[in-house]
């Protein structure tokens, strides 16, 4: 038998499901049962066990539409833009962690950059790329620090 | 009557009350606009500021960033897939599709006229029913808060997409993440991990940037490598048709800005729930009235009126509790109550004898206040123009660093940071495999009060359900509440 992507998602949803019942939420909830009303477990157990319910019936409703057609033979530039995601998301958390260690100043040209040739900004443009980082981080520097005066990483 | 001209020549004695209102409505669109900040940020700092200004003038300073600030988040809404506040997740859903499709223009002016409409008749509303709307207000008690919770909750059946299913999984898993968190009743620790960060629960704000915005560049950065040149990121529509909107268009949906007026005056004067439920009610409620509730979600100028006349309907009758009662509804109106004190005027039942020509120069400021908003608001939709003509490869690295800067400032928090970045996989993740967003954000908006309010109400019973249906109010919401998912389950049935 050959699992669709749904059908594998719906059990991973299962079983993440039993998982957080069995083992996060005793683990994780305090039980506290207060006069009259619920305890402050019900909601999260409730859901939990509407999250089975659901994923139990989502695993067999996909099941049963699973495709016999052949899988395409991959495409290399469905190849490329899926490594564009992963870059772009990479850039992403990188630069929540360099603002962390370097501050917003330093940080945020290399990702404008970055981010703006993943984006499809030509390498033959790249004054106004420099001239586009700079700027905006000098102008979000400015608009938050010195006219609003909140605070920045 | 009297009165009336009264509080009209004290707001026009002077043209700095006036100055104020300008100043205010432009500040408070700006901040609006920028992803992660809100009215609630700009207000607090603009507060100290107004303690050398008169009343009137201060608080037409004050209300002018709030109404502006609610209005200002559609803008980024509808341009970038990135809510300014909470307040405009559910303009969005049709917002962005809009300008998706070469509407851009249409759906800003939309959110505009929506959003004036709302907030005109809310000032209205104030103006002529406060006392009784306030008394109504009285009646509301945590059953009929839970009924009414519930209720907004039905519209999940309406934003589920082809999948009902896919919707209520999404739905679960928003409410089990809004219960991450210390318990709102008891006080205990709910999947916080010993980790401090999660003692309050996970950032809204955070989780929509992330869920809407930094998803949106993973799908930019897909669509790039198939891309050829460097376009604009938005295309716009060369027909006429659609870049306005027409007076027979406007006249079209009166009903519908209507109810949608009413719905957020009616959310308003309640106090605790806010504007963002009240846009997610007035959307689910137009797609319930649509003849082809298909087309929500896809592009819907419906949508867009009924989420942005519903939230800035709020503003007016949010000032209804707080005036004639003394009660603040939510963190901006404990705001203006710190700063009506400050200036003398002390909120309660005797103010509008105390203070009656401030308080109706007040509540007029509030309509020209809308006003001033509409003429604004039709500049910074001009400058939007010009933002939809930039290259994608600048406008989203750009609305990157904003939205991580704008998240960043509201408390100081990289963990915040870290949040926003895990939903943006998320998000990303569910676009692509069809799970629709909106139900999981509606369940981690609504799941809190609707779980703070049944055990309220079950404390107050003593553990009894017959307390919901005791009361007529909660009884109601009850009755329609079955008749909306009866409603969505008859129509599913239909189209298959």
């Amino acid at each position: 038998m050959v699992f669709n992507k749904e059908t594998i998602l719906g059990i991973s949803l299962t079983g993440f499901g039993i998982f957080l019942y069995c083992f996060i939420i005793p683990w994780q909830v305090e039980f506290q049962d207060e006069d009259g009303a619920m305890s402050s477990a019900f909601f999260p157990k409730a859901g939990t066990v509407l999250l089975i319910i659901l994923s139990v019936i989502f695993t067999v409703v996909s099941a049963k539409t699973i495709q016999k057609t052949k899988p395409k033979p991959s495409d290399p530039i469905e190849k490329r833009a899926k490594l564009n995601v992963l870059f772009s998301a990479l850039c992403m958390g990188l630069y929540i962690f360099a603002i962390a260690l370097v501050g917003f100043v330093a940080a945020t040209p290399p990702l404008l950059i970055l981010l703006m040739v993943i984006l499809g900004a030509r390498f033959k443009d790249w004054v106004s790329i420099l001239i586009t980082a700079s700027a905006t981080t000098i102008a979000i520097y400015y608009i938050f620090m010195k006219l609003l005066g909140l605070p920045m990483p | 009557m009297d009165l009336l001209l009264q509080g009209l020549t004290v707001l026009f004695s002077h043209w700095y009350n006036i100055a104020a209102i300008f100043g205010g409505v432009a500040v408070g669109i700006i901040v609006g606009a920028l992803p992660g900040l809100g009215p609630v940020a700009v207000i607090a700092i603009a507060l100290p500021f107004t303690y050398l200004m008169g009343s009137l003038e201060a608080m037409m300073l004050l209300l002018g960033i709030y109404i502006g600030g609610i209005y200002g988040g559609s803008i980024t809404a509808i341009l970038l897939n990135s809510p300014g506040t909470p307040n405009s997740a559910a303009t969005l859903f049709d917002g962005y599709p809009m300008a998706q499709q070469g509407k851009a223009q249409k759906a800003l002016k939309m959110a505009l006229f929506g959003s004036v409409t709302g907030g005109i008749l809310s000032a209205l509303g104030l103006l002529l029913i406060a006392p009784l709307l306030a008394k109504i207000a009285l009646k509301f008690g945590p059953p009929e808060y839970f009924a009414i919770i519930v209720f907004s909750l039905t519209i999940i059946g309406s934003v589920s997409g082809k999948s009902l299913l896919k919707g209520l999984i999404c739905a679960t898993i928003g409410l089990l993440l809004s219960t991450i968190g210390l318990c709102p009743i008891s006080g205990t620790s709910r999947f916080c991990f010993d980790n401090i960060n999660l003692s309050s629960g996970l950032s809204i704000i955070a989780m929509l940037i992330g869920i809407f915005a930094l998803s949106e560049v993973m799908f930019q950065a897909e669509k790039a490598i198939r891309r050829k040149g460097q376009e604009a990121f938005l295309e716009e529509s060369a027909k006429l048709e659609d870049q306005r909107v027409s007076l027979k268009e406007f006249i079209r949906m009166k009903w519908l800005l209507l109810r949608s007026s009413a719905i957020g005056m009616s959310i308003g004067t309640l106090p605790g729930i806010g504007a963002v439920t009240a846009a997610f009610i007035s959307y689910g409620a137009a797609v319930r009235a649509a003849k082809e509730p298909e087309r929500f979600g896809k592009g819907a100028l419906e949508g867009v009126a009924a989420a942005e006349t519903a939230n800035n309907a709020v503003t007016g009758a949010a000032l209804i509790p707080l005036l004639v009662l003394g009660i603040p509804g939510d963190v901006v109106t404990a705001i203006l109550l710190g700063a009506l004190i400050i200036h003398g005027m002390v909120p309660g039942p005797e103010l509008f004898e105390t203070q009656g020509p401030t308080m109706f120069g007040l509540i007029l400021g509030l309509l020209v206040g809308n006003l001033v908003m509409l003429l604004i608001g039709r500049i910074f939709i001009k400058f939007g123009g010009l933002v939809t003509k930039a290259a994608r490869h600048v406008v989203f690295p750009v609305t990157v660093t904003l939205c991580i800067v704008g998240t960043y400032a509201i408390n100081s928090s990289f963990f915040d940071l870290e949040i926003m970045f895990i939903f943006g996989i998320i998000g990303y993740f569910m676009r692509k495999w069809g799970f629709p967003i909106p139900p999981l954000i509606i369940a981690f908006i609504l799941g809190p009060m609707a779980e703070i309010n049944l055990r309220q109400a079950l404390i107050i019973s003593d553990g009894s359900m017959r307390i919901f249906l005791v009361s007529p109010i909660s009884l109601a919401f009850l009755i329609l509440t079955f008749l909306s998912i009866a409603g969505v389950i008859y129509r599913r049935a239909k189209e298959r």
